[in-house]
């Protein structure tokens, strides 16, 4: 029995003011909310208060975790994964912590992210992912030439250490609204339609390539 | 206009072409990102209420909290171009709870410490913190341009400093 309130679990949200209806939004709050990659999710519905912001927002996160070519996604997942551990995000723990064991398949090394934190056994290459994403985190100026050429020692290019700095750079962002707008809930029935959007996307990643 | 994480990092345009060329939709949409919570005036800005030289002074709290002097003198110098709101400065750098932050209004203080929070213990938000803002006057939507903003800078400013240091290998 693991410890860790860290978890693949799927994991409901819950907005702590009220989020938009879409039914009576504005338009622009409409097409913000169907843009976003869950919908019928609370959290981006509260999101579009303020849509330029949250379409801009949606083009970031696919920008950076879809954008071909560069580091796989299953690694651009673990920086996400890493910096939503240290930050102590469980539901963007749950969501990329998933993602990472879909497109790499190393669900252990993940699990053991989750159960242990940043100093769980891993090997040279994720170790140097890890430590980046972390450095970053904490404060940005804690990253530095060392975590540059640890990850240039594991074999990526300056593009790819790159793709780690943005993809952990983007959940400072994200994991800062989901951990301050709501709080993350064991599923209920109402919740039902926005854990669906999860699924749909988790079943998309499925067949989507690495 | 300029590129702003170009701009905050200090490259010149053969800099930022080798280092972020090969994903120029990153590049595009933090811009886009920026110019939607941070625009040269909010004309086009359906939220009314939240007023750009409180959204300059959120930006500028933050990159001051997240140690980030170049975000800092950028936000800073656009706060200056509005001299009515000279005070806003002396907050940038009291923060809510010393100096000049004592004479703050009770909304400014109340939107200067959610961004200490959000910037360093989001993890520690609770619902409480978001009714303190509500009772402090500011609208829904109000608080999530406040927390954007503070998000989107912990986001810019740390592209920026991997970029920095990226230039150092070039």
């Amino acid at each position: 029995m693991s410890e860790s309130r860290f978890s693949t679990d799927e994991r409901a949200w819950h907005a702590w003011i009220t989020p938009v209806d879409p039914a009576t939004g504005t338009e622009p709050q409409r097409e913000a909310i169907e843009a976003s990659i869950w919908p019928n999710s609370p959290y981006f519905r509260l999101l579009a208060w303020h849509p330029a912001s949250l379409h801009a927002r949606t083009l970031v996160d696919q920008a950076v975790f879809l954008g071909r070519p560069g580091l796989r996604r299953g690694e651009r997942e673990l920086a996400a994964t890493v910096v939503s551990r240290v930050n102590g995000c469980v539901l963007c723990t749950s969501v990329h912590a998933r993602l990472s064991i879909t497109f790499t398949k190393r669900e252990d090394e993940v699990r053991a992210l989750l159960e242990h934190g940043i100093d769980a056994e891993l090997d040279p290459r994720w170790r140097a992912i890890t430590d980046a994403a972390a450095a970053l985190t904490a404060i940005p100026n804690a990253f530095g030439p060392e975590h540059v050429a640890a990850l240039q020692a594991v074999g990526l290019n300056a593009a790819e250490v790159l793709d780690i700095v943005q993809s952990g750079a983007f959940f400072a962002w994200a994991n800062r609204l989901m951990l301050s707008l709501g709080e993350p809930l064991p599923p209920a029935a109402d919740d039902a339609q926005a854990i669906a959007d999860q699924q749909a996307n988790d079943a998309r990643a499925h067949t989507s390539e690495d | 206009m300029t590129d702003v994480i170009d701009a905050i990092s200090g490259l010149d345009t053969a800099q930022s072409v080798a280092l972020r060329g090969h994903r120029p939709d990153v590049v595009s949409s933090a811009q886009a990102s920026y110019e939607a919570l941070l625009p040269q005036s909010l004309d086009a800005d359906p939220v009314p209420g939240f007023a750009l030289p409180t959204r300059l002074l959120v930006a500028a709290r933050s990159a001051r909290l997240e140690h980030s002097p170049a975000a800092l003198a950028h936000y800073s110098e656009r706060l200056s171009a509005h001299p009515e709101q000279s005070a806003l400065l002396a907050f940038v750098e009291s923060g809510p709870d010393r100096g000049a932050g004592l004479l703050a209004s009770r909304r400014e203080r109340a939107i200067l410490r959610h961004v200490e929070l959000l910037v360093a213990r989001p993890a520690a938000t609770t619902a409480s913190d978001l009714d303190a803002l509500t009772a402090a006057g500011l609208t829904p939507a109000e608080i999530v341009v406040l927390s954007q903003i503070v998000a989107f800078v912990s986001f810019q400013v740390r592209i920026a400093h991997g970029l920095t240091v990226l230039k150092g290998t070039l």
